[in-house]
């Protein structure tokens, strides 16, 4: 039992596939094991609603309900008693029958906002959904890098909030073919002090992350080399202050605006920024990696962000990831996991997969929304 | 938080945020007062708070808090020990106490069952419940919930397992409280569900 800052007990009611659930956790890696369906990813998108956010799957509300033939639960619920240095802190999130569309969230018996819970869970996740980060679209790289950004940058997930309904707002001036100079302008200076502000807390973030990368010895998990693409980035990157960047991009958007009218929408800004990874031994990009190699370049990722968030202790969920890597690379997992010291909650589908454990991990098998 | 604050005051107000109503703010006020008023406030209530913590426990049978157990409630000569009110908390107890109109005993169950706070049958004091309804001896439950869907859910959940004839065949009748128009409501200000609960239970005036 290496973390002092664990969840040492989760009851789910209602949720997924849990009618009741107890469980409780020493602190040592969670290990989940059982056959598909049998809810593991259930209870890791349970943990991940205690982060603020939709969660894993980033399912609307309604969904978490357990489902027993055509009836539903009127609400679901997950507790966690959180076990920090000197306390012990209840949180609560789930629905109140009253008010099934929203999300309630309580921290030791009071209702709080969304954004309290980053206060006391820093947590991220890698899912089988994220196998086609490197190959897929820029927009997943983004959010996978602002997720990162949001660890050291609170303010951040508001930022990026404010800028993209100020784009939305621009979008339809533009759509809709309006030509008010001076509504634009006011648009544009909000969304170019945002758009700075996000350009230059996802530069810290890439950096302290590629220092991190640096600082590590090499491993079976091999370094990438993170680079941001993107004009506003440039400018960060190229040591202007924020407030120049600011100006630069509000000039910017206004130099293109004719461009943006005859498009119907904003080209250029933050919101077309991308995360290049390449892997360093073999210098190659990661998308032309192999399925495998990309796991484990991802895998690398995570484990040096969470080296550099240690501070926050931050829960790492791995869904299905051991299924991915050989028998070396799953023991070298292994022993970075309980190095790391914090909390981590693995899936798969086979005990044993997690046999480097060796008896140093909580073993759970999952059968039908029940555990042994 | 603080950086000049010494740890002794940091922790006492940290405890007391704890409590219902008080956020960090109110907390900080009240730390404040406290240690202001040491003599007149904050050592009688070291006094108090210890006495309550040595000797205020639940009662036995009904879940009331007192210091003596049973309860003097329970165990008062004067009330009616065949008609049990079921309430939700300690808090409605004394509501109900204070309208002093109920001269049977009491049954407090500790909270509703609730999916986001975890609380399930085993979790309230509803075993209990069973056991002195179908113990015999008694010849009305009321359930005294909240008109919350948590509290119904709670009510319903209850009427199911202490329904039907007792041990020694005796039928028990269960009750529960008015839902309606409250006294000195204007029915222009009420919801339509409480209209609608209001005209389904009215009775012959």
């Amino acid at each position: 039992m290496a973390a002092g800052h664990y969840i040492s007990h989760l009851r789910l009611t209602d949720f997924r596939n849990y009618a009741a659930l107890d469980i409780d956790f020493s602190g040592a890696p969670v290990v989940l094991h059982g056959e598909n369906g049998a809810g593991k990813t259930n209870l890791l998108e349970a943990v991940s609603l205690l982060s603020p956010g939709r969660g894993l799957r980033r399912a609307r509300l309604e969904a978490l309900t357990r489902q027993e033939g055509e009836s539903r639960a009127p609400a679901w619920g997950v507790n966690a008693s959180l076990m920090t240095q000197d306390d012990m802190i209840k949180l609560a999130i789930g629905q109140v029958p009253e008010a099934p569309r929203r999300r309630v969230i309580r921290i030791d018996d009071k209702t709080v906002s969304g954004t309290a819970l980053s206060a006391y869970v820093t947590l991220f996740w890698l899912t089988p959904a994220q196998d086609r980060l490197f190959t897929g679209p820029a927009s997943d790289r983004r959010k996978f890098l602002d997720r990162f950004t949001l660890m050291q940058a609170p303010d951040h997930g508001a930022n990026v909030l404010s800028y993209e309904k100020l784009r939305a707002e621009r979008n339809r001036l533009l759509g809709e073919n309006i030509s008010d100079r001076g509504w634009y302008e006011a648009l544009e200076w909000d969304m170019a002090r945002y758009g700075a502000k996000i350009a230059s807390a996802r530069t810290k973030t890439l950096y302290a992350l590629s220092d991190e990368i640096d600082r590590r010895p090499e491993t079976v998990f091999p370094k990438s080399r993170l680079a941001l693409e993107g004009e506003i980035e440039d400018l960060v990157q190229s040591g202007l202050s924020e407030e120049e960047v600011s100006e630069r991009f509000a000039q910017l958007l206004a130099d293109n605006r004719s461009l943006d009218i005859r498009a119907g929408r904003t080209l250029r800004g933050v919101h077309r920024a991308d995360l290049l990874v390449s892997h360093v031994p073999k210098s190659m990009s990661a998308a032309s990696c192999s399925t495998g190699e990309q796991k484990a370049l991802l895998i690398g990722l995570m484990l040096a962000q969470a080296h550099a968030q240690s501070d926050k202790h931050p829960f790492l969920l791995l869904d299905e990831v051991a299924a991915h890597l050989d028998s070396g690379r799953r023991a070298a997992l292994t022993e970075e996991l309980i190095d790391l010291g914090t909390q981590v909650f693995l899936t798969g589908t086979d005990a044993a997969l997690f046999e480097a454990f060796d008896g140093r991990a909580d073993m759970f098998e999952v059968r039908g929304g029940t555990i042994t | 938080m603080a950086q000049n604050i010494s740890p002794e005051i940091e922790r006492l107000i940290k405890l007391l945020s704890k409590l219902p109503g008080l956020g960090p703010r109110s907390a900080r006020r009240a730390a404040l007062e406290l240690i202001k008023k040491r003599e007149p406030l904050m050592r009688p209530l070291v006094t108090a708070m210890s006495d309550a913590a040595d000797k205020i426990e639940e009662c036995g049978v009904c879940g009331n808090i007192d210091a003596a157990n049973p309860c003097h409630i329970c165990a008062a000569p004067g009330r009616d020990q065949s008609v049990i009110c079921v309430v939700q908390d300690v808090g409605d107890l004394w509501a109900m106490e204070r309208a002093a109109t109920f001269k049977g005993v009491y049954h407090v169950l500790g909270g509703t069952l609730s999916a986001i706070d975890g609380i399930r049958p085993e979790d309230l004091r509803i075993a209990g419940l069973i056991g002195r309804v179908k113990g015999g001896g008694i010849s009305e439950v009321i359930l005294a919930m909240n008109a919350t869907v948590d509290g119904q859910t709670t009510a319903h959940y209850i009427t199911d397992h202490i329904e039907g004839p007792n041990q020694a065949g005796e039928r028990v009748t269960i009750s529960r409280l008015a839902h309606g128009v409250p006294v000195g409501g204007e029915l222009d200000y009420l919801d339509d569900g409480t209209i609608n609960a209001a005209l389904s239970s009215r009775r012959p005036f």
